[in-house]
């Protein structure tokens, strides 16, 4: 007796303000970015206020889509396809920053596979595990067979190499198992499996051990590794209480590096204070609030492993973004859903709220 | 087993089950008093009945003397645990025990416990009558009518008790302990704190706390809160599904109903979908539940196929009609009271659209206050009953005046949305429209079905 009730309000205008305090704030970070670059300010934010617009779109679309026409063998095939060819094209394209990460046809459209294949691992997972909420025991037919997709997808973007992705999609990948009935100790197996690759990785890629350092102590090498992280630094003090007021940030002026997008949150707390950052955050805990709320009172298991899987996807990139920002963990490279620039993540981003929408209809 | 000869037990509240327990007690030999919160008016058709068997009686609230020099307090499943008096008893030392774990320690046999937020009372009629039909010793009560206490002086080492439990009756057990558990479903119902939804879910698992491994639990596979009570459980679970196959348990495949009893036995096809009279998704839940149940039980697969082909849902006793656009319709047309019409709205958690109205029976409306804010999204009115309705309901909920039955359900019907539920309980007689409630019945149904042919898409 699955009672209809309306889309929740809440989320739907959280997220909506979200995108807006979004292009606000990269128009402020970007603006002299590409006035120099481009010759024109609007160069950065026009173009995200395009994939905004459309996201926005797709997300009033999918949110009258009922969530459990994602259930369909086909659909689920076709999708886990579709993500690796992308996921695979992406080598054949000029890099960028020394990384394989974008798609491009000709100078105008790019588009980064790596952000589909979040909601796309959170949509399998729930296909595959509803199934089998009986069977969280069986590791050999079922938790090793749940973990191939993701681990694939996982390997692929390490390659790339955007090991921040990677480590989101395992983080929301091991959430949704331990969801559907997963004993704690098969995390720790996985754990205990991936952790001398990840310490290879962190270790023997020069610039990341280099940054690793930079975060253990950041007076090592201020101009290089630990660059990033003193910029931000300087620019989350430099906001103090109230900020220095929008479009005054200083930082941003090419000292700042990724102003507009990894370290955009930086640039808030320059510009808005503490009250604008702990806005922002407050505004991201009312949409993780309203979203376990969706999760845990739709009665369908799918729908509710989907509805926990793309909230627990927006909270922990939020969550990793703001730590690397305030230099509680090492740099990584995390877009902040739905603010930082970045056409796909903000589209894909949209587009997933769109299929959570739709569940908090069926959520009593 | 307890021994009960010359113990002081005090029976809290006397309902139906408090009485049976009162009763039960005394025969055991306990020196048993009963105390209620009620006056000795309310109370004065049970009273002689107690007084004649030697028991001590208190009317209009409990004395806190009342509550001491006890050796064991029962608790009927309306108390709230949380009063001062029990929790003063409690940090005392003194076991408070509700009237289920009372009838625990002495029932006979074995126990098949069904729970879950809607459908208990159906699948456990029908898994008493499967068990009746293949000729197991079977006793059934619990919420179902008959208190569980009761059941303990015919029980005997070969009786399956097939019981319904409610999530009060589960808070307060310790070894209430069922050789097979169902959980058909924990919805929020009319709860809306998560908190207490977590709280009341936690009460339902009660009911396998005290299994071990030797014992089956068997859990919804659609209802994401039952199935994950699997974590949980220290039993064997099995799973049923309309939607896919489970490893161990009942689903639907190819248009039957099927049971397997562990991963490499044969799937065994139990019966076919069509030959199952109770209609609507949630009653195909039911029947699976009951399927799986009395196959751990030991039914064969062939005598649980008569049983459930035998099985009739009463006619006009919230009687599924059809779905049509999602919409599902219930007739009611026996409930001609207002307790009636309570019971029926109770069967569903929320998104109600109630039809109310007939002849009126100098009945007190106000009565569904709480019901219809929590479940029902809107009132239609019919007959004379109308007016007097109208003003005792203004504001509780939202009101259609609509004259005729005619008239309410097309009203009802384009208003519901997907999902919810069109209800026939009118909670007054019929004789003013009607010759009598099974015509008002027959006549709503007729309508339904009128509209029915409206709609290529509705589902079977």
């Amino acid at each position: 007796m699955a009672a209809r009730v309306g889309i929740d309000k809440w989320m739907f205008f959280t997220t909506l303000l979200l995108v807006v305090v979004g292009l606000v704030m990269v128009f402020s970070a970007s603006a002299v970015v590409a006035q120099e670059r481009y010759n024109s300010p609007y160069a950065f934010v026009g173009r995200q206020a395009g994939w905004a617009v459309a996201g926005v779109l797709a997300m009033l679309f999918l949110m009258h889509v009922d969530a459990k026409v994602y259930k369909s063998t086909r659909f689920i095939y076709s999708a886990l396809a579709v993500t690796t060819l992308l996921l695979v094209a992406v080598f054949f394209f000029p890099g960028s920053h020394n990384t394989h990460r974008w798609i491009r046809f000709g100078g105008l459209f790019t588009f980064q596979p790596s952000e589909i294949a979040k909601p796309v691992v959170v949509i399998f997972l729930a296909w595959f595990l509803h199934t089998r909420l009986d069977q969280m025991r069986d590791w050999k037919h079922t938790l090793l067979k749940a973990a191939a997709m993701p681990v694939l997808f996982m390997l692929l973007i390490v390659k790339q190499p955007d090991l921040g992705t990677a480590l989101v999609i395992a983080g929301v990948a091991a959430m949704l198992l331990l969801l559907a009935g997963m004993e704690w100790k098969y995390l720790g197996v996985a754990a205990a499996v991936a952790l001398p690759p990840l310490i290879a990785l962190l270790v023997l890629v020069p610039w990341r051990f280099k940054r690793l350092l930079a975060f253990w102590n950041p007076d090592l090498d201020p101009q290089g590794a630990a660059f990033h992280i003193n910029q931000s630094l300087i620019a989350v003090g430099a906001g103090g209480l109230t900020g220095r007021g929008y479009m005054e940030g200083m930082q941003k002026l090419f000292y700042l590096p990724e102003a507009s997008t990894d370290f955009i949150f930086a640039n808030i707390a320059e510009e808005l204070g503490f009250i604008g950052s702990i806005a922002i955050v407050l505004l991201f805990a009312v949409f993780g609030a309203r979203g376990l709320r969706a999760a845990f009172r739709t009665q369908d298991p799918f729908c509710r492993l989907v509805a926990f899987g793309i909230t627990t996807t927006i909270l922990l990139q939020a969550f990793f973004n703001i730590s690397v920002v305030l230099s509680l963990v090492p740099t990584k490279g995390i877009p902040l859903p739905l603010i930082s620039s970045g056409g796909t993540s903000v589209f894909v981003t949209l587009a997933s709220i769109g299929i959570l929408l739709n569940i908090t209809r069926t959520a009593e | 087993m307890m021994e009960l000869k010359g113990k002081k037990v005090l029976v809290v509240g006397l309902g139906k089950s408090g009485l049976a327990a009162a009763l039960f007690l005394r025969r055991r030999g306990a020196q048993v008093t009963v105390s209620d919160v009620r006056s000795a008016e309310a109370l004065a058709k049970d009273i002689p009945a107690l007084l004649d068997e030697g028991i001590m009686v208190e009317t209009g609230g409990h004395g806190l003397l009342t509550f001491r020099r006890q050796d064991l307090i029962v608790i009927s499943p309306g108390v709230p645990l949380n009063t001062p008096e029990l929790a003063q008893v409690k940090s005392f030392g003194l076991p408070v025990i509700g009237e289920l774990e009372l009838a625990a320690r002495f029932l006979k046999g074995k126990t098949l416990a069904i729970t879950g937020s809607n459908g208990k009372t159906t699948t456990t009629a029908l898994v008493g009558e499967i068990l009746q039909k293949a000729g197991v010793p079977t006793l059934v009560g619990g919420n179902i009518g008959v208190p569980v206490v009761a059941l303990i002086e015919q029980s005997t080492d070969e009786t399956w008790s097939v019981l319904e439990v409610s999530s009060f009756q589960l808070e307060s057990t310790e070894q209430f302990h069922p050789a097979i558990a169902v959980i058909l479903n924990i919805t929020p119902d009319h709860l809306d704190r998560h908190g207490s939804f977590e709280s009341y879910a936690m009460a339902k698992e009660r009911i396998f706390a005290a299994q071990n491994e030797h014992d089956f639990v068997v859990l919804n596979a659609d209802n994401a809160r039952a199935a994950q009570a699997a974590a949980r459980s220290v039993a064997k679970v099995y799973f049923f599904s309309v939607e896919h196959s489970v490893l161990q348990g009942a689903w639907v495949e190819d248009g039957f109903l099927v049971y397997r009893s562990a991963k490499d036995e044969p799937v065994e096809k139990v019966m076919p979908l069509h030959n199952v009279p109770l209609k609507g998704a949630h009653n195909i839940e039911n029947v699976l539940a009951a399927v799986c149940a009395s196959r751990l039980a030991g039914v064969s697969s062939e005598q649980i196929r008569n049983a459930v082909e035998a099985f009739q849902a009463v006619e006009h006793r919230l009687e599924y009609v059809a779905t049509i656009n999602g919409v599902e319709f219930y007739n009611d047309s026996k409930a001609t009271n207002v307790d009636a019409t309570a019971k029926a709205i109770a069967s569903f958690s929320s998104g109600i659209h109630l039809i109310l109205g007939g002849k009126d029976k100098n009945s007190d409306y106000t009565q569904l206050s709480q019901l219809l804010r929590d479940r029902v999204r809107a009132v239609y009115t019919i007959g004379s009953a109308a007016a007097k309705i109208e003003s005792e309901l203004r504001g509780v909920v939202s009101i259609l005046s609509c004259e005729t039955l005619d008239k309410a359900v097309s009203a009802a019907a384009s208003e519901a949305r997907p999902g919810e539920v069109v209800l026939l309980a009118p909670a007054c007689s019929s004789f003013d429209q009607f010759e009598n409630y099974e015509h008002r019945g027959r006549v709503f149904k007729e309508l339904v079905s009128e509209r029915r042919g409206w709609n290529v898409w509705q589902r079977a």
